[in-house]
């Protein structure tokens, strides 16, 4: 369960969120809002990426000071460096996390003649799938996928959705096309309760 | 096609403004430090030349060359995109029908920033027609400039490889006209020759393998900090030959200029850090990452200061020099923006306390 108790977060002068709470109970949950209202911004502050913000992220009722350790995020906000490639990517993860390579899933979203490929090189599909693989690997109790659907082909998504249907970690996720996702069990859930 | 040729230039003037914009603070220091050298600057590159068209020692004529080519190619790797209009080299194709035109643009932008091609041609015409037959090999030299800069354009390995070449042939080749030949050939064979990308890739990344790739990819950023550093150390040498009694102080001068170009490398680095901060922060690597870019950088501080103090020497004042090198790289670090003047408030205060205590 992932708690937010009044949650600040300001950019420059414009308040993103101004003394926001919610909870995120349900195993699978698609929030939902339209652009520009925070979902990305609130998930890179769950994922730990971003300690700029005032107020309490509880991850199953505990505060964490290294919350990347138990939480996974594929968005756009993580920049991969152009000059490596995404088995260089996924190598860094594995060391960091002590996590294996996952043959399985790069072979679900097929993806292995990309591995050596250059960030910088990877078309927006492969990209997302890269950033996919490098969220999925890792195995957290908590996975937060931020459109994880853009730029994909519709194969790739029937694939992607066939896979977290046998994953067991809570997974958050935004995605302005979610009909493929609910029949997997995912829940709507407004970023802004009214 | 007017309308091309006239974008080209409004293209190239704007990219200069903004990189006028982002040195203003450093130049701006550097020439209210060294006004007084600024003349004599000018004077020493037509002094150089002189040394191409006169000298005793054939070894120094090459050197010179060498010199003077290596630095051409400094200067025009900084404004290399400028004069390509390279963001935007897919829109030229959609207004050109022939790209006889944009080779035309290039070349020419390429020659009205040749600022050391320029100085030779006022030394030529300076000297006259029936000098100019008695020292042929400044028309050669002025070739090889030419030829050079295109290169560096079309071919950057070219050039390279034909800077490589020309270093060593110094201490083999015992005539100018020979050595001048010798570097057409190496322009011919990098032009034509197709280089092998580089494909080494290091297999587990980690905080160091990170900068060792980025430093393979991208050698540009350690490239131009080799060859400026290897400029001043010459230039330095070259006074100390001529002034002895003020070598200490040169020595000194030279390697704070050393540790501007490599404490600059951290402005690189950081960039880095910064870009992917998001996905540092994702590995929990952040930290480990900042802490090994001030370890690669000061090994290099390190390792260029090593090698300045072996050619130059070393007192109390040089042992400041790379003491201070931590002061540089925390204020490249907390406010780049006060990079040149903390360089700066560096030179006067050990140039003063050396003068006063030295």
């Amino acid at each position: 369960m992932i708690s937010i108790q009044n949650l600040t977060k300001i950019f420059l002068l414009d308040p993103v969120f101004d003394n926001y709470s919610a909870v995120f109970q349900a195993p699978r949950i698609c929030v939902e809002a339209a652009n520009g209202l925070g979902k990305s911004t609130l998930f890179t502050l769950i994922a730990g990426l971003d300690r700029a913000y005032h107020g309490k992220i509880l991850l199953n009722g505990e505060q964490h000071s290294e919350p990347q350790r138990v939480v996974a995020l594929a968005s756009d906000a993580i920049e991969f460096p152009g000059f490596l490639t995404a088995r260089q990517v996924l190598r860094m993860t594995m060391k960091s996390w002590g996590c294996s390579m996952p043959h399985e899933l790069i072979s679900v979203l097929q993806f292995s003649a990309f591995l050596d490929t250059r960030i910088s090189a990877l078309s927006s599909g492969n990209l997302k799938k890269l950033q996919l693989i490098n969220a999925i690997m890792r195995n957290t109790p908590y996975l937060i996928l931020d459109e994880p659907s853009a730029a994909l082909d519709a194969r790739s998504v029937e694939r992607l959705v066939e896979y977290l249907n046998t994953t067991n970690n809570q997974i958050l996720m935004s995605c302005h096309d979610p009909e493929v996702f609910f029949k997997i069990g995912f829940e709507r859930q407004p970023l802004f309760a009214d | 096609m007017l309308h091309y040729y006239s974008y080209r230039l409004q293209a190239f003037k704007t990219e200069l403004r903004e990189l006028r914009k982002q040195l203003e603070q450093f130049t701006l220091l550097v020439s209210a430090m060294f006004f007084i050298y600024l003349p004599s600057l000018v004077m020493a590159i037509f002094f150089g030349l002189g040394k191409l068209v006169e000298s005793d020692s054939v070894h120094l004529t090459m050197a010179v060359s060498f010199g003077f080519l290596l630095m051409q190619s400094l200067l025009i790797q900084t404004l290399k995109d400028a004069i390509l209009d390279s963001a935007r080299r897919a829109f030229h194709s959609t207004l050109l029908g022939n790209r006889i035109h944009k080779v035309v643009a290039d070349n020419g932008l390429l020659l009205l920033c040749h600022l050391l091609f320029l100085a030779a041609c006022v030394m030529a015409i300076s000297m006259g027609w029936s000098n100019l037959l008695q020292a042929p090999h400044l028309l050669v030299f002025m070739l090889l400039q030419c030829l050079l800069a295109v290169l560096q354009l079309y071919r950057p390995y070219a050039v390279i490889l034909t800077l490589c070449t020309a270093v060593g042939m110094i201490y083999v080749i015992d005539d100018v006209m020979v050595y001048f030949f010798a570097l057409f050939t190496m322009m011919l064979v990098g032009a034509w020759v197709k280089p092998r990308r580089m494909h080494y890739k290091v297999k587990v990344i980690s905080s160091y393998g990170f900068w060792l790739q980025l430093i393979i990819e991208q050698p540009w950023m350690l490239l131009w900090r080799i060859g400026v550093s290897t400029l001043t150390y010459w230039c330095a040498l070259i006074i100390i030959t001529e002034r002895p009694d003020l070598s200490s102080y040169y020595s000194v001068m030279a390697l704070l200029f050393n540790l501007l170009w490599w404490s600059s490398l951290l402005l690189d680095t950081n960039k880095q850090i910064a870009l992917h901060h998001g996905f540092w922060q994702s590995l929990a690597m952040l930290a480990v990452m900042q802490r090994s870019q001030y370890c690669v950088v000061m090994l290099c501080c390190v390792i260029t200061w090593l090698i300045g103090v072996l050619l130059l020497g070393i007192g109390v004042f040089e042992i400041v020099v790379l003491l201070s090198s931590p002061l540089m790289m925390w204020s490249i670090v907390k406010r780049p923006k006060s990079l040149a003047l903390v360089w700066a408030t560096l030179v006067i205060s050990i140039m003063l306390s050396k003068v006063l205590f030295g």
